[in-house]
């Protein structure tokens, strides 16, 4: 699937800046033209200050990776985007609209969302989960419209789901169950996607269909933000990266600009070489082995910080 | 006018409507209308004292001699009605609580809503000293027991058992608050409401039935409207806010209804145990998966309580009826027991 070049069109055009007086309004511009941004975003749990002055923009029909390590704050942010965490401090505007002057009926028409842990009723089907996704277009007389069916039937086809569309969600692998999940997302018709792991579970073969069909999605002018954990799929598959440290974003740009190996460094204190695939040249991480090591458990202890939330992950998967 | 099929839902479309119908969703509520009748039946003609069927239909329909006509009139239909009504709130109820905290075990007498409710009743009937008995506080009662646990409790915790184990402390404080009320009264005036306080239809008139049928009257509006978001609550909460509800605000309205139900019922027929848990339970058997069964809750509640009712009025052993709340007890202990270990079994 060919991606059109003219998604970057959405960046600040200079030419418009003529004075510096004119900051302001310019920014509300860009504001306007970006699908999503965020202005200075501060959230807390409690005392616990999680995520620590975001500013980050979507274009529309961009694809934007947030990577980091596990607590870095992916997710908490990628909540407060789809108004699931009210912000301690700063905004969130979706097409220059504060997130929170919009109730949750209209913004469901605006931004889906995919958790990571999703949870399904007992016993339903594939079509029935996916039909979930019309729910904000249905009402009490408006349960199942021809366009609903239409709908659910396209994006069940374009997941490749169709062919479970009467099984039960619960006897199909977990790769097809992301798919089935991903259709009920599609279904929505969204112009902003935000996609937490979704491929985290998923076996190289599932992984790749997944992130094909998100990919598919920005050619329909669809802005997407996913949090993943794998660099190099992020690489190959985002317009952008955005790589998160501890509540704050240190890397923002286009991949092979951000994925060096101080990134790898910094993120996840790893000593990492960068090569080149040699089909399209998109950064590969390989992680250099380490040299001996006499002295790994003092080493360890330091760094419970980085090595403790690590270890649910690798339960969970 | 259109009509094609969703899974196994009939979709029926005119203009821009579209409504779903499940055939087998009809056809449970059929079912289980023909059992209610057939309940009734048993229940008119057991009792105290018996008659046979074919003197009761002959009465039902019009015939019969004076003495029959008098049972069947003045003491045993009162009574089958408070037990349907009161059942079918109990069921309402219970359906509604647990598809909001998410848990079976989340229901009006485990959380303290019936104590509660219960040790109003107690406390307003003995300190007012006329002998009468405040059925009216008892959703009062609920309401302000359900408050504190929910300040208590803060949040429902993972799979609500946060608020589960708080309500059940608070369910037996106020169980023992309304039996030291009642052991500091004198006996004579107090054992109607000793009676009660063991759940109890006897001796009860149509216009107890009233007030619990207005509760319900009131909650059908509100649910038909909330049904599409009760059905949308069995998805995880982040998801159903995604789909544009606002969660908050429909738990609360959700379970305000449910324990304003329990509360009339409640203050009624004295706390019923078990049945709030168990109607919910077997009617999402009997229907389909991926909904909510609230209406067949109500019916499923309608036909345990009309059936422990009977039973407690056919088999006394002393001069004094059983309460029905002791019936649906005796039932209700195993199958709690039942529940939990095929939970536990679940998970693993």
């Amino acid at each position: 699937m060919s991606v059109s070049i003219n998604q970057y069109s959405s960046e600040p055009q200079t030419t418009e800046i003529k004075t510096s007086t004119k900051i302001k309004t310019t920014s509300i511009k860009v504001r306007e033209r970006k699908m999503l941004t965020t202005q200075n975003l501060h959230i807390r749990y409690g005392q616990n200050a999680v995520v620590k002055g975001i500013n980050l923009s979507v274009g529309q029909g961009e694809l934007v990776a947030v990577v980091g390590p596990n607590g870095c704050g992916k997710s908490t942010l990628l909540k407060a985007l789809a108004k699931l965490e009210t912000p301690h401090q700063g905004e969130v505007f979706l097409s220059g609209n504060s997130l929170a002057k919009l109730n949750r009926k209209k913004l469901a028409r605006k931004i889906a969302l995919l958790p990571q842990h999703p949870v399904a009723p007992e016993g339903i089907t594939v079509e029935e989960l996916v039909g979930y996704g019309r729910y904000p277009y249905q009402s009490l007389l408006r349960q199942w419209s021809k366009e609903d069916a239409r709908i659910v039937a396209d994006v069940m086809a374009r997941a490749q789901v169709n062919q479970f569309a009467k099984r039960r969600l619960s006897s199909l692998s977990g790769g097809q169950r992301q798919k089935a999940w991903l259709a009920m997302v599609l279904a929505q018709q969204t112009p902003l996607l935000l996609l937490d792991e979704p491929t985290s579970a998923l076996d190289m073969g599932h992984q790749i269909e997944v992130l094909k069909l998100i990919k598919e999605q920005t050619a329909s002018n669809t802005s997407i933000l996913i949090v993943m954990h794998d660099l190099a799929a992020a690489a190959r598959y985002a317009d952008r990266i955005i790589a998160m440290k501890d509540g704050k974003i240190i890397a923002d740009g286009k991949p092979q600009q951000v994925v060096t190996s101080a990134l790898i460094r910094s993120l996840y204190s790893v000593d990492a070489n960068i090569l080149e695939a040699p089909c399209d040249g998109t950064p590969v991480i390989v992680a250099k082995s380490e040299p001996e090591q006499p002295s790994r458990l003092p080493q360890m202890s330091p760094d419970s910080d980085t090595t403790k939330p690590t270890k649910p992950e690798k339960l969970v998967a | 006018m259109e009509l094609t099929r969703f899974q196994q839902h009939y979709c029926f479309r005119f203009a821009h409507y579209s409504v779903l119908i499940h055939p087998k969703q009809i056809l449970v509520a059929l079912f289980l209308f023909i059992l209610l009748a057939a309940a009734c039946l048993i229940a008119i003609v057991n009792g105290s004292a018996k008659m046979s069927a074919f003197t009761a239909i002959e009465v039902l329909t019009g015939g019969g001699d004076a003495m029959s006509k008098m049972l069947v009139e003045q003491i045993r239909l009162p009574r089958i009605t408070a037990a349907l009504i009161a059942g079918f709130a109990l069921g309402l109820s219970g359906c509604l609580i647990q598809t909001t905290i998410k848990n079976r075990l989340a229901t009006p007498e485990i959380i303290g809503v019936n104590d509660g409710a219960t040790a109003a009743v107690v406390l307003v009937s003995a300190l007012s000293m006329s002998g009468t008995w405040a059925w009216w506080i008892g959703p009062i009662g609920a309401v302000c027991a359900f408050i504190f646990l929910a300040l208590l409790a803060g949040q429902p915790g993972r799979e609500g058992y946060r608020l589960i184990v708080i309500g059940m402390a608070l369910a037996e404080l106020l169980r023992s608050g309304s039996d030291l009320t009642l052991s500091m009264q004198e006996m004579h005036l107090v054992n109607g409401l000793y009676v009660w306080k063991n759940g109890s239809l006897s001796g009860q008139g149509y216009e107890v039935s009233l007030p619990v049928l207005a509760g319900i009257g009131i909650c059908v509006p509100l649910l038909i409207t909330l049904s599409r978001r009760l059905k949308a609550m069995q998805l995880s909460d982040d998801t159903v806010k995604t789909l544009g509800v606002s969660l908050g605000f429909t738990q609360v309205l959700i379970l305000f209804l449910a324990v304003i139900t329990a509360g009339l019922a409640c203050g009624i027929t004295g706390p019923i145990a078990f049945v709030a848990m168990a109607a919910p339970i077997f009617a999402s058997y009997l229907t389909i998966p991926n909904s909510v069964p609230v209406w067949l809750s109500g019916l499923v509640g309608a036909l345990l309580v009309l059936l422990a009712d009977t039973i407690a009025r056919s088999v006394s052993i002393s001069q004094q009826e059983i309460g029905v709340g002791i019936i649906t007890s005796l039932i209700g202990g195993p199958f709690m027991l039942w529940v939990l270990l095929r939970d536990s079994a679940e998970d693993k």
